[in-house]
């Protein structure tokens, strides 16, 4: 009686049971394998001394990469966000478009903003400053200090002429990194340029 | 004592929560909102406005997908609310949370194998695709097995693949609302929700989520209708349909057809299109169907003919209501049996006696003697 011709579908009798087990069985096993694929992949790539990154939307920022750096792949996305780690220094490069042309105050507000999302979850965060910032490759902003937890360095906002789209930078280290460490995170953030949207 | 025979209305149970398939629908959506909720609820807590736009916007969309859904997308009558419900509770938790984790996985690998610059064009192409058409793709198919009345032809697999997509496509909307208040640096946050939720409603909401897992959705509902054709070819049609609702996602995610404006138009509109030509065929379809168990129906005398040919669309049942006046309640009722009586022929191979009890209830309801419950009348 509980055939095709009285149930109406095809996933009647025993396959009510077994399809619903075999569609959760797919799943893992895609998961697994994109798991297993990833993990395959080497965690970062060490970037060639001298190389420069363009990134950000329509790759309009750019960042030159010196001696000893490592692409952390996975964090990274060229439209976004750049990771570089040198030792235990971390640079987080990310580029921001603002919803409308945005005043110095205003983006160094919003980022101490989305700093407040890490203080919400009980990570002592203190960003200083800001204090006026102009880098070697001539790009202006802002700079502070910053503390995340109990990593210390630098927080800079490095907007465009139009004050439309910024990189935002964040310096981390632990206390006690040497100084070839923080003059080489130093030499990076003196490299980043951002061009204005044509 | 005068005993009366009465014949009672049947009443099928449209979502049996007796099944492994509801359970793991609810086990899965429970989970994929944990993993939401753990990602999003401490941004949308310390954005309380954009939090509140998010909200306004997604009970916005989730009208119109009802709306679109029940109004338009499946021929004759719309879904049930239990799996309207059960589908959009899928995409909006289980798929959504799921597709979070499982890109989360396949995203960050891309950069290392591509490159970071052709992973930045293609990253997205190479992975939604296959995640997130998996996982709505499996509601569809769990809806299916929740019970043997809510999947019966491609049609029904049509609407509830739309109604997991709406669901996805509303909370992907939220959490690209939320996710625009970091891509904006913190400034104005309600203005960057905004921004975002505009160009994902206006821009490239018509041809989102919904239309691809339509498409797919109704290769599910082929391959589990009780159709005439065998197994082998449902097989090829619903991997067939899959196949090409990955492929608009491929599209959809792809650089191709340009970046700006044009393209952002183009691809959606690709999609409605292809959308549109499932449509029609699955329509098509589930209406020839329709009038041929409507015309054996009429053969049996359980429909006359002024009522078999008013049934197939909403605006002609209207009408036919409303020539019967005072009586209309009662009639109204009649044609409700008839619907169901129908519905009850489409699956093909189903043994057409399987219908009888609708037929009884059609027969009771126009002598009068049906009763909303099967019990004995003193």
């Amino acid at each position: 009686m509980n055939d095709m011709g009285s149930a109406g579908n095809a996933v009647y009798g025993r396959r009510r049971i077994r399809v619903p087990l075999a569609v959760v069985g797919v799943l893992i096993v895609l998961l697994a394998a994109e798991a297993v694929f990833a993990k395959s992949q080497p965690d970062g790539v060490t970037v060639a001394s001298g190389t420069v990154i363009t990134f950000g939307p329509e790759e309009r920022a750019s960042v030159q990469v010196g001696d000893g750096w490592v692409l952390d792949s996975a964090s990274s996305d060229v439209n976004s966000r750049l990771v570089l780690v040198h030792g235990d220094t971390v640079v987080q490069l990310s580029t921001v478009t603002f919803p409308a042309a945005a005043s110095p105050g205003e983006m160094w507000d919003g980022l101490d903003r989305l700093l407040g999302l890490q203080r919400r979850q009980g990570v002592e965060v203190r960003l200083e400053g800001p204090a006026e910032y102009e880098n070697a490759a001539g790009t202006t902003g802002m700079q502070g200090d910053l503390q995340v937890g109990d990593r210390t360095g630098q927080a800079y906002v490095l907007p465009d002429a139009d004050g439309a789209t910024a990189v935002e930078v964040q310096v981390l280290a632990p206390a006690n990194t040497g100084d070839d460490e923080r003059a080489a995170a130093a030499e990076l953030v003196d490299s980043i340029a951002i061009e204005a949207a044509s | 004592m005068t005993v009366y025979t009465h014949t009672a209305v049947p009443r099928p149970v449209n979502v049996d929560v007796r099944t492994v398939g509801f359970w793991v629908l609810i086990a899965l959506s429970a989970f994929g909102a944990w993993t939401l909720q753990s990602d999003f609820l401490p941004v949308a807590a310390a954005f309380l406005g954009s939090t509140v736009l998010n909200l306004l916007v997604l009970a916005m969309g989730l009208a119109v997908a009802l709306w679109l859904a029940r109004r338009f997308l499946r021929p004759v009558q719309a879904p049930p609310w239990s799996g309207t419900w059960l589908a959009l509770m899928w995409g909006a938790f289980g798929a959504c949370g799921l597709a979070l984790v499982m890109n989360g996985v396949l995203l960050s690998a891309w950069s290392k194998v591509l490159g970071l610059e052709a992973a930045g064009e293609w990253a997205a192409a190479l992975t939604a695709p296959l995640n997130e058409e998996a996982v709505k793709t499996a509601g569809v198919v769990l809806l299916a097995c929740v019970s043997t009345r809510l999947v019966r032809s491609a049609a029904d697999g049509f609407v509830y693949g739309a109604l997991v997509g709406f669901g996805f496509q509303l909370m992907e909307n939220f959490t690209y609302g939320l996710n625009a208040i970091g891509m904006a640096g913190g400034v104005d946050p309600t203005g960057a929700t905004g921004q975002v939720l505009w160009v994902r409603i206006l821009v490239t909401g018509i041809g989102s989520h919904w239309t691809m897992s339509a498409v797919a959705g109704a290769g599910i509902g082929y391959l589990v209708s009780a159709s005439s054709r065998s197994t082998a070819f449902r097989a090829w049609v619903a991997a067939g349909c899959v196949a090409l609702a990955m492929g608009m996602h491929w599209l959809f995610d792809s650089p191709l057809l340009g970046g700006g404006l044009a393209g952002a138009l183009a691809r959606p509109l690709v999609n409605f299109a292809v959308l549109v030509v499932v449509y029609i065929v699955v329509r098509r379809g589930f209406r020839a169907r329709w009038a041929e168990v409507a015309a054996e129906e009429v053969r049996l005398g359980s429909l006359v003919p002024v009522e078999a040919a008013s049934l197939s669309r909403r605006r002609s049942r209207r009408r036919y209501l409303r020539s019967f006046g005072a009586v209309r309640v009662a009639q109204e009722r009649l044609q409700q049996l008839e619907l169901d009586l129908l519905e009850e022929r489409i699956p093909e191979r189903r043994d057409p006696a399987a219908a009888q009890p609708w037929r009884d209830a059609v027969a009771a309801a126009r002598e009068g003697t049906l009763v909303n419950r099967p019990m004995p009348v003193p």
